[in-house]
């Protein structure tokens, strides 16, 4: 495992998006865990967004073009359930409800300059069914989720741990697993979108043309933990039927080579 | 779908009470912070990418996810542009480094060399605090300036600006921390900064 001064050397690095996939993976669980460590992430990101402004607008038209997409694609399917429900309710009551809580919240971040507490502000005006899911959801899931990602970035240093990119057909990242040489691997989100309820992502093993199922790691990738046989080939990812499938019933959403 | 309140309203609200506004579908709000940061956003993109319509798709994803998951943006760790630019970079190198993007990427470090690029002393336009920020460019040590240049603006992995630059890679780790601390200094001397 790595030393807290050996992950301080990768931050400038990690926050200019150049470090490896399993450094990142190693990162970012660190910074879930060191506020100062985070802080320096963000500060090094402040830099560099003052490398990055041009003072331009951008080009002509391109507003247009990206509002027309939002006149066409009410709430999105990706959209967290919590965030779904508020979104939906503001769409029910059209320039009634939704307005007059912007203009209290914008009021109140205006008046009392508390642009930063908006978005708590917004959070206490959702229903108490969206709070109540939200905390359960909390307590169930961040404990397991944060010793995941402790063991995948242990994993992601380990000697002899290979990395395995999953990508779509049309080649863009959609996972990353690592697999230690025991055969214990972990899978995490690479911008994998989030499916409706009633489909789950698969995760399986191609083994000479065979494939074995690894686990379901449900709507959202996330994290998950699987073992993979010795003999794996590939990592291959579909989209099934809640709550998985016995065999691929899908063509796979994400592919990556198992190096051996 | 929505009422829309007064520009200047708008105009005068902070980043932070914009997204609130954004959480509740208000695409006014979102057509601000449009205004106000997409230039940046695509600009930077464009920096990285090299490419017109592939600029374009990453600011349209990053609007896009602040129109869909507002939530995502902390006030407290962060500005806004920040937020936006660290999201439309990390979109732009996945791009640059997923297979497809590979020709390009060759043709792009051909003309960035031919261009003597990644000179980001040319690429700071912002009127308020562009001397600033190019004085602060201009006085870090060229090692460190170039490893962020090609971290940055190139999209290279630290491992791939040591080899490009032909030194260690623990060196090339400590002149990209050491020389975005050092202009966290600078521009803070001169009144400029993160909050």
């Amino acid at each position: 495992m790595s030393t807290h001064q050996e992950i301080q050397e990768l931050l400038g690095a990690f926050a200019l998006d150049a470090v490896d996939p399993a450094e990142a993976i190693l990162v970012e669980a660190h910074l879930a865990t060191c506020p100062r460590c985070g802080n320096e992430v963000r500060e090094h990101r402040e830099v560099a967004s003052l490398l990055a402004y041009a003072g331009t607008s951008a080009p002509e038209g391109m507003w247009d073009r990206l509002a027309a997409t939002l006149e066409g694609a009410p709430p999105a399917p990706a959209a967290p359930p919590l965030l779904m429900r508020g979104r939906q309710a503001a769409y029910e009551l059209p320039g009634r409800r939704g307005a007059t809580i912007v203009k209290l919240v914008a009021a109140a971040a205006l008046v009392a300059g508390l642009g930063a507490g908006g978005l708590q502000v917004q959070r206490t005006l959702r229903s108490q069914d969206d709070q109540i899911d939200s905390v359960a959801r909390a307590l169930t899931q961040d404990a397991s989720r944060a010793r995941l990602l402790g063991e995948a970035a242990a994993a992601a240093l380990a000697d002899g741990a290979r990395q395995v990119h999953l990508v779509t057909p049309d080649r863009q990242p959609i996972a990353d697993a690592v697999i230690l040489a025991s055969g214990d691997g972990y899978l995490l989100d690479k911008g994998a979108p989030g499916l409706p309820e009633d489909r789950t992502y698969q995760l399986w093993a191609v083994t000479g043309g065979q494939k074995l199922s690894l686990g379901m790691p449900g709507r959202d990738i996330d994290v998950l933990a699987f073992k993979v046989p010795k003999d794996t080939d590939a990592l291959a990812l579909t989209v099934e039927q809640a709550p998985g499938a016995v065999t691929p019933q899908n063509q796979a959403v994400g592919f990556g080579l198992v190096q051996r | 779908m929505n009422e829309h309140m007064p520009n200047t309203i708008l105009r005068d609200m902070g980043d932070a009470a914009l997204v609130v506004a954004i959480g509740r579908w208000r695409q006014d709000a979102l057509a601000e912070a449009f205004r106000r940061h997409a230039g940046a956003v695509h600009a930077l993109a464009r920096r990285v990418l090299y490419e017109d319509a592939a600029a374009e798709e990453v600011v349209q994803e990053i609007f896009l996810r602040l129109w869909n998951s507002p939530d995502r943006f902390d006030p407290d760790r962060g500005s806004l542009r920040s937020f936006l630019l660290a999201q439309s970079h990390g979109r732009a190198v996945d791009i640059l480094r997923s297979d497809i993007s590979r020709k390009r990427r060759e043709e792009k470090d051909a003309r960035g060399t031919a261009e003597a690029g990644y000179d980001i002393e040319h690429e700071v336009w912002d009127l308020a605090v562009a001397d600033h920020v190019k004085e602060a460019v201009s006085d870090l040590p060229v090692d460190e300036r170039r490893a962020i240049e090609l971290a940055y603006f190139g999209g290279h992995s630290y491992r791939e600006v040591a080899e490009l630059l032909g030194a260690p890679e623990g060196t090339v780790k400590s002149r990209i921390r050491s020389g975005l601390r050092r202009m966290r200094g600078s521009l803070a001397a001169a009144g400029i900064g993160a909050p």
